[in-house]
């Protein structure tokens, strides 16, 4: 059973557990508009089912190994042209919270990938609400493969207990993961922008680091930034090139 | 928590899929199971205050629906001269439907109220439902399905 620590400050006051469900995400969106889902409520399960990652994709997890979670936010503060912010939010506070086991191996994978030395241990999935050019609810939903051992080869996926050789204790994880969420949203709501950039970039995955690419061909460049839209800036032999999600591959 | 937010609670679990349900803040923990052999509306609650015992409701069976009113449409027809746009709040990908499978949020006829989902942006693998600032009815969806779009790009063409 989850059980918040008491230093939390607002994130996880309303706990709501559900032995298994389809998406938390789906969930969550659902007591929200029922009213249930109060702000900084968080929905998890053992058991998610049909777990989405991006538009098609699904998220496979086993029973009772992972965390597999959503919250609610209502960032009113960052308008809808920086909602990148939360992306970066959200995965810097994943990765702190990572690297109490290993200083330097967690990287963010742009956009909001969890990388444990090439391998993904972690992703992040964002639902908002945009209200009057607003951003009025934020769900946040996170998975992170924990105690699960065996992976589809084809999906280059880990878990914790994978790479460390240990089980992990779930509860306290989650906690951890709330505790730098709540941190870095309150350097954000202080308009500390820059901060929480500069924290992403330091721990982006390839930054300025050599690399193969594929965008309509392949190409040699390096990640050089991202862009304020959250768009991957890459310095090719073209000059400095910008990329949507999905308009560019990680090759090698 | 107020007994409206359990009500709504046991009505949003009866309606769901989910057989059982716990939740816990920081006065209450509640769990809720749903029978399978019992009718739909009814499920069994069982609350135990672990702190302020103050305004716990009485344990027991709840089998109460809650009834959704909408808002009678109070439209009224006008010249379509001065039609409104509804506009893209950021540089993204347009989709009219919540995913492949489902039909799309609104289209040409429709009629809409401030607060419904048109659309959504994805911007970097973040999913934003646009939701509507107006009333009127659809004219025109001038973005076609997956294309990106600029910010303040007009969406859609509304008659007010």
């Amino acid at each position: 059973m989850y059980k918040i620590f008491e230093e939390i400050q607002f994130i996880g006051k309303q706990l709501i557990f559900l032995p298994k469900c389809r998406s938390t995400n789906d969930m969550a969106a659902d007591m929200l508009k029922k009213g249930v889902l109060k702000e900084g409520g968080i929905v998890i399960t053992d058991h998610q089912q049909a777990g989405r990652g991006q538009r098609g994709n699904t998220w496979v997890s086993s029973e009772n190994k992972n965390l597999t979670f959503s919250i609610l936010l209502k960032p009113h503060f960052i308008s809808p042209t920086d909602s990148f912010a939360l992306n970066m939010l959200v995965s810097v506070a994943i990765v702190n919270a990572l690297k109490g086991l290993d200083r330097s191996m967690f990287k963010i994978k742009w956009p909001n990938d969890i990388m444990y030395n090439g391998y993904k241990v972690g992703g992040i999935l964002i639902e908002n609400t945009i209200q009057v050019a607003k951003i009025e609810n934020s769900i946040i939903g996170i998975g992170i493969n924990v105690n699960q051992n065996s992976f589809d080869y084809l999906f280059k996926a880990a878990s914790l207990s994978n790479i460390f050789k240990r089980p992990f204790d779930l509860n306290n994880l989650l906690n951890e993961i709330i505790k730098q969420i709540e941190e870095q949203f309150s350097i954000l709501k202080s308009g500390n922008y820059h901060i929480l950039r500069s924290n992403y970039l330091e721990n982006l995955y390839w930054l300025n680091e050599k690399h193969r690419f594929f965008s309509m061909v392949e190409f040699t460049g390096m990640i050089i930034g991202i862009d304020p839209a959250g768009r991957l800036m890459v310095e090719t032999e073209n000059g400095i090139e910008k990329f949507n999600f999905k308009e560019i591959k990680y090759l090698e | 928590m107020k007994i409206k937010e359990i009500r709504d609670l046991i009505d949003f679990i009866s309606q769901s899929e989910l057989n059982e349900v716990n939740i816990e803040t920081t006065d209450f923990k509640i769990s809720v199971k749903k029978s399978p052999d019992i009718s739909v509306n009814s499920g069994e609650i069982m609350v135990s205050p672990t702190n302020s015992p103050a305004n716990t409701p009485a344990a027991g069976t709840v089998s109460e629906t809650v009834e959704i009113k909408t808002d009678a449409s109070e439209e009224k027809t006008k010249p379509a001269s001065n039609l409104k746009e509804i506009k893209s709040p950021m540089i993204g990908t347009f989709y009219t439907a919540a995913n492949p499978e489902s039909p799309p949020f609104v289209e040409p006829g429709d009629k809409i109220k401030p607060g419904q989902t048109v659309c959504i942006i994805e911007a970097m693998k973040l999913f934003n439902e646009i939701e509507a600032e107006i009333s009127g009815t659809i004219v025109e969806i001038l973005v076609d399905n997956a294309t990106p779009v600029e910010f303040d790009q007009p969406l859609f063409l509304v008659d007010p």
